[in-house]
């Protein structure tokens, strides 16, 4: 305090000038001094949390793997270790890390595990009480919080909340409502598909990949539900429903091409080009022609290669000769990728003879196996 | 007598204006430090939030996962250069291919990857047209295993040159450019390409990710084992920079999207606007720069909705120079580039047209990234003239260095608490000990330093013409302690 006074009276004292950098510095001072501590302070809160959450795991982690391997399940055994896990996380619960380390140490082994043994773990979570207390976390915690609890529920197939998530898959949190719409599609297979049906938020083509592999899993039998989206103003969804079509080869979807292939969206038209491609219909392939001259240069690279895979009597060669020709590099590179594809390698070589120049090394190109 | 009144009265204005704006510029910078911590802060929450529960690996075998080609530009590398490419194809993501491009190298860069990956020419038309060096050959492996990896031999022309010839290259809608000589994290592409899934309504055209010091780290199998400090104190005073740089600046700039750089050593770029905006332009040292400024203004003019995304996660690592005069070539270098870049696009400034590019990010670079170190020393200088002529009073000028003494100190505790509030990365308390070592002794031997080369920079830039870039000598990554040599 003395060195304090010292130092006031000989810088700060002089004029208001002196005072204010006095004071500044003075707070600065203090403020990093403040810092400094809260840096130590979260280290050893991190290392100690660390420590606290490996101690906890330390102690559960050999009953839960006895209980996933060894106890069979519902006897006297079972619900004694059960009693006792119950009792060891009653007082660490409070704590969130400590839920969220059990919880995602549940989670982890459930990802690597599969058949009977990832179903007692199903078991253990239930068990545990857990998904009360991710539900609570789902209706009352911050936006990150619902996604995780979100993702617990999809994780251990918590069915009975179904209700409660469907309720979050058009939240105005993306990442909320992506979970929930990932969620939803888990726990209540072909019952949530008409609630997806109606969602008015775009999805992304990130979202769009993890609803695609999770429908895929509900097979054929969904068919019906998921053609339906094809009617939804929500373009993303109808992005959603070809991809899915095309990856479960559901011809039924090429009656939609004729309408969508002069959709304003690219995605959507490059998407039908593809359907055609992949479902193999080439009797299609006159519609794409006929809107290849006002296509965008990805959608005609597009309908190039879905001749090349369709075209197997050669009816269009010359077209695919005419653009190797006329086409733009990229345009041209593709076509001849389609032509070596349905022609051959001898062909090329004979057609090398007949295109200008210029376009020579297209060819090297394709015949190299560069392109 | 008269007339000596009026020079007096002169010298005073002089002096208080220069003082005056000096202190107002300082206030300034001191403010602008202060708004970027408050940003940065909440940038990483929210990041750390969006992305905790990622599932990354969906990616992986997914169809809807975009293509990438990796560029990496490689002069005189033959040390390190088959290494380096392994690294690179070992990426996980599912659809890419690696351009390596050998910029005219002295050495036997080219024929260390022929060899080693068994290499032959092929016929090959770029798609792209941008300016640059000819390029002699074109090889692809004739083993399947390296399929995607294609390597370009092309005349010398400096690392924007390369890049340019790999994007004439490349054949994927999205280009991931690199240094051939960093560490990558295997599953960066995965974070820097999530992005670019993710907008719905507006378009991605660049990602770009943290760089880290990789000096003295740990490195196995071409990843970084365990993180350390270096051993010397210019790389640890790199390391309290770097983490300052992309904790505090790019990450506050990021959440206010406003990055105007993307590291040359790791960045992600939407190919079609990188072409339509006239590739890197090999006239500049400060390539990287120049390039984002130049897209960010193409997506402007053009009317196109758009962002630039920055990853905190550290996904790269690199060696940064342990030799004074290394570094202060480097530094030099970046000054160059930054005033290449702001004369090149002083048409953005204080531009209302260019949004908050024009209104807030260049002014930004201007101000506190072009003038701050010149500001700096013709303050220092004067600041010890005037102490020397006695129109000063010492007090109060010890008084005004003890701030800002304090505010860097402050702001590098910031920059500690931010990493360990984040990544945590430096968990080894001896090593804690040491950045806050350096955060003490820093503006008084590494601030100068780096002040000193900016100056130069400038002086370089205006007076000297100078263009060219630096070498740099690596002294290569520590590798684990062998058992076996050990026991030997």
């Amino acid at each position: 305090m003395n060195t304090f006074s010292e130092l006031w009276n000989q810088f700060a004292a002089k004029d208001v000038r002196f005072q204010i950098v006095f004071t500044f510095s003075f707070g600065l001072l203090v403020l990093s001094a403040v810092l400094f501590f809260i840096v130590l302070r979260l280290r050893k809160r991190k290392s100690k949390a660390d420590r606290k959450a490996k101690a906890l795991l330390a102690e559960i982690e050999p009953i839960i793997l006895a209980l996933i391997y060894e106890v069979e399940e519902g006897d006297k055994e079972w619900n004694a270790q059960l009693a006792y896990l119950r009792n060891e996380l009653n007082v660490s619960m409070y704590d969130f890390h400590s839920y969220a380390k059990v919880s995602d140490y549940l989670i982890e082994l459930h990802q690597q595990l599969e058949g009977e043994s990832a179903e007692r773990i199903e078991k253990i979570y239930k068990d545990l009480d857990l998904p009360r207390m991710t539900l609570e976390l789902l209706k009352n915690g911050p936006w990150h919080q619902k996604v995780k609890a979100l993702s617990a529920l999809s994780e251990f197939r918590i069915r009975r909340y179904l209700f409660e998530v469907v309720q979050y898959i058009d939240h105005d949190k993306r990442l909320v409502r992506d979970e929930a719409q990932f969620a939803a599609i888990v726990l209540g297979g072909r019952r949530a598909l008409s609630s997806i049906g109606e969602l008015t938020s775009p999805i992304s083509k990130w979202q769009q990949l993890r609803l695609m592999e999770q429908c895929a899993k509900l097979g054929d039998p969904v068919k019906p539900n998921i053609l339906d989206w094809m009617g939804s103003p929500n373009e993303s969804l109808t992005e959603l429903t070809l991809r899915i079509a095309i990856k479960m080869s559901w011809f039924e979807i090429i009656l939609n091409v004729p309408d969508l292939i002069g959709h304003k969206n690219t995605e959507i038209r490059r998407l039908c080009v593809q359907a055609v491609s992949e479902l193999g219909d080439s009797q299609m392939i006159s519609n794409l022609l006929h809107r290849f001259e006002v296509e965008s240069k990805s959608v005609q690279i597009e309908i190039i290669e879905a001749i090349a895979d369709l075209d197997i009597e050669g009816k269009h060669r010359s077209f695919l000769i005419s653009q190797l020709v006329f086409g733009d590099f990229d345009v041209s590179l593709a076509a001849a990728k389609a032509l070596e594809a349905t022609a051959g390698e001898g062909y090329m070589v004979e057609l090398k003879a007949t295109v200008p120049e210029d376009r020579h090394v297209i060819i090297d190109q394709v015949l190299y196996g560069a392109a | 007598m008269e007339q000596l009144d009026t020079d007096l009265n002169f010298a005073d204005w002089v002096f208080f204006i220069l003082y005056g704006g000096i202190f107002v510029f300082t206030i300034l910078v001191m403010l602008s430090y202060t708004f970027l911590a408050v940003f940065s802060n909440l940038q990483a929450r929210i990041y750390i939030q969006r992305n905790k529960y990622a599932k990354y690996d969906l990616l992986l075998k997914s169809s809807v996962a975009p293509p990438v080609s990796v560029l990496a530009p490689a002069y005189n590398e033959e040390a390190t250069i088959v290494e380096n490419i392994r690294s690179l194809l070992s990426l996980k993501y599912p659809r890419f291919q690696v351009v390596v491009v050998n910029d005219g190298s002295k050495d036997s860069t080219l024929q260390q990857c022929i060899d080693n990956y068994d290499l032959e020419p092929i016929p090959f038309q770029p798609t792209g047209s941008l300016e640059c060096k000819r390029i002699r050959q074109v090889y692809r492996s004739k083993n399947p295993a390296f399929k995607k990896l294609l390597v370009v031999d092309k005349e010398n022309g400096g690392k924007a040159d390369a890049l340019n010839a790999g994007l004439n290259v490349a054949q994927s809608p999205y280009v991931m450019n690199i240094d051939v000589d960093c560490i990558l994290e295997r599953d960066c592409l995965q974070k820097l390409m999530k992005p670019f899934l993710e907008e719905t309504d507006t378009r991605i055209i660049a990602t770009g990710g943290v760089i880290r010091i990789a000096n003295n780290c740990v490195v196995e199998g071409g990843s970084i084992k365990e993180v350390r400090l270096p051993k010397t104190m210019i790389g640890r005073f790199q390391t309290l920079e770097y983490l300052r740089a992309f904790l505090l600046g790019r990450m506050a700039w990021g959440y206010l999207d406003g990055l105007l750089l993307i590291s040359g050593a790791l960045g992600v770029f939407d190919r079609e606007l990188v072409m339509k905006s006239g590739g890197y332009y090999a006239a500049t040292v400060g390539e990287d720069m120049e390039l984002v400024v130049r897209m960010r203004r193409y997506a402007r003019e053009h009317g196109i909705k758009y962002k630039v995304e920055f990853i905190p996660d550290p996904l790269c690592w690199t060696e940064v120079p342990e030799s004074w005069k290394v570094l202060h070539r480097q530094r030099n270098r970046w000054t160059r580039g930054t005033i290449e870049t702001v004369l090149l696009h002083k048409k953005l400034f204080l531009n209302p047209s260019y949004g908050k590019i024009g209104l807030l990010s260049f002014p930004y670079w201007v101000f506190f990234e072009w003038f701050a170190p010149v500001v700096e020393f013709i303050g220092i200088v004067f600041l010890f003239i005037y102490v020397i002529l006695g129109m000063i009073n010492i007090e109060f000028f010890v008084l005004l260095s003890a701030m800002v003494y304090l505010f860097s100190i402050t702001i590098s505790m910031y920059t500690l608490f931010m990493e360990d509030l984040t990544f945590f990365r430096y968990k080894r308390n001896k090593d804690f000990r040491k950045l806050i070592l350096m955060a003490f002794i820093e503006p008084f031997v590494f601030h100068p330093f780096v002040m000193w080369s900016a100056v130069r920079g400038n002086w370089d830039y205006f007076f000297e013409g100078k263009k060219q870039w630096g070498a740099m000598k690596r002294v290569g990554f520590q590798q684990p302690a062998n058992p076996d040599a050990k026991k030997s």
